[in-house]
């Protein structure tokens, strides 16, 4: 016997290899796997169960685990949160220094090293402030000497029209 | 480690808004008052500086009715 002899097949199927959806559907075929070859197969008697049919919902919701309640997110758990859990993500070089509220309701949140700045200019504000008080005291002091030397003046000035007119009087007597 | 980044919570940062606007409205007040007393002080300085001129005017004057009232061969 040789190779190419025309013995006739054995019965046992040969395992093929599965078929485009294309081709099922040209060939208008559909191959179906052997009965008790899979596991999934569910008798009519029980498909209400695998349905959940007659299950009281209870007893799923006490096996359902319990869902947290959404609590708003404030941008400091965020950003903790994002550097704990998720994916490492290249970031920008300049990273957020302050974090703009949608509305004035929510806080502000700032970098600490913006804060001390602010704080330390609040500082030289106040000794500025302090500064130009005592420079307001000086004005004042110096404008009341101001008004003191022109009442003088004022009145020096009436004294010398005073006599000029006695004077003159004097001189249109003779 | 890589440093986190620390930020500090504000709370009522709209009340601190609020208070840099009003500095900022009495900044440019006493910018104002400021440019007003310095046109006063120039204006105040040509005034005594007509008032020292007036002065030696009638320093002059007197002088002059001085001498012709002491000197009068001269005058």
């Amino acid at each position: 016997m040789g190779w190419f002899s025309k013995k006739k097949k054995s019965a046992v199927p040969r395992p093929m290899a599965p078929k485009p959806i294309r081709a099922i559907q040209d060939q208008q075929t559909l191959e179906l796997p052997p009965r008790g070859s899979s596991e999934t197969v569910i008798d009519p008697k029980d498909f209400k169960s695998a349905a959940g049919v007659g299950i009281p919902p209870a007893s799923t919701m006490d096996q359902m685990p319990e869902t947290q309640t959404e609590e708003p997110v404030s941008p400091m758990s965020a950003n903790e949160f994002g550097s704990q859990v998720a994916p490492k993500v290249e970031q920008p070089s300049v990273r957020p220094e302050t974090i703009r509220p949608k509305s004035f309701d929510e806080p502000f949140f700032t970098d600490i090293n913006i804060y001390k700045r602010v704080l330390g200019r609040v500082e030289g504000m106040e000794s500025e402030v302090k500064s130009l008080s005592d420079i307001n005291k000086k004005l004042a002091k110096s404008e009341f000497n101001e008004e003191k030397s022109f009442t003088g003046l004022k009145s020096s000035i009436k004294n010398i029209h005073d006599k000029l007119l006695s004077m003159d009087e004097l001189l249109f007597k003779s | 480690m890589e440093k986190m980044p620390v930020f500090v919570r504000i709370e009522e940062y709209q009340d601190v808004l609020s208070l840099i606007r009003t500095i900022e409205h009495k900044i440019d007040d006493s910018k104002n008052t400021l440019l007003k007393i310095n046109d006063l002080k120039t204006e105040e300085d040509d005034l005594i500086g007509r008032w020292q001129q007036g002065l030696t005017e009638v320093e002059k004057k007197v002088e002059f009715i001085n001498n012709s009232l002491n000197e009068p061969e001269r005058y």
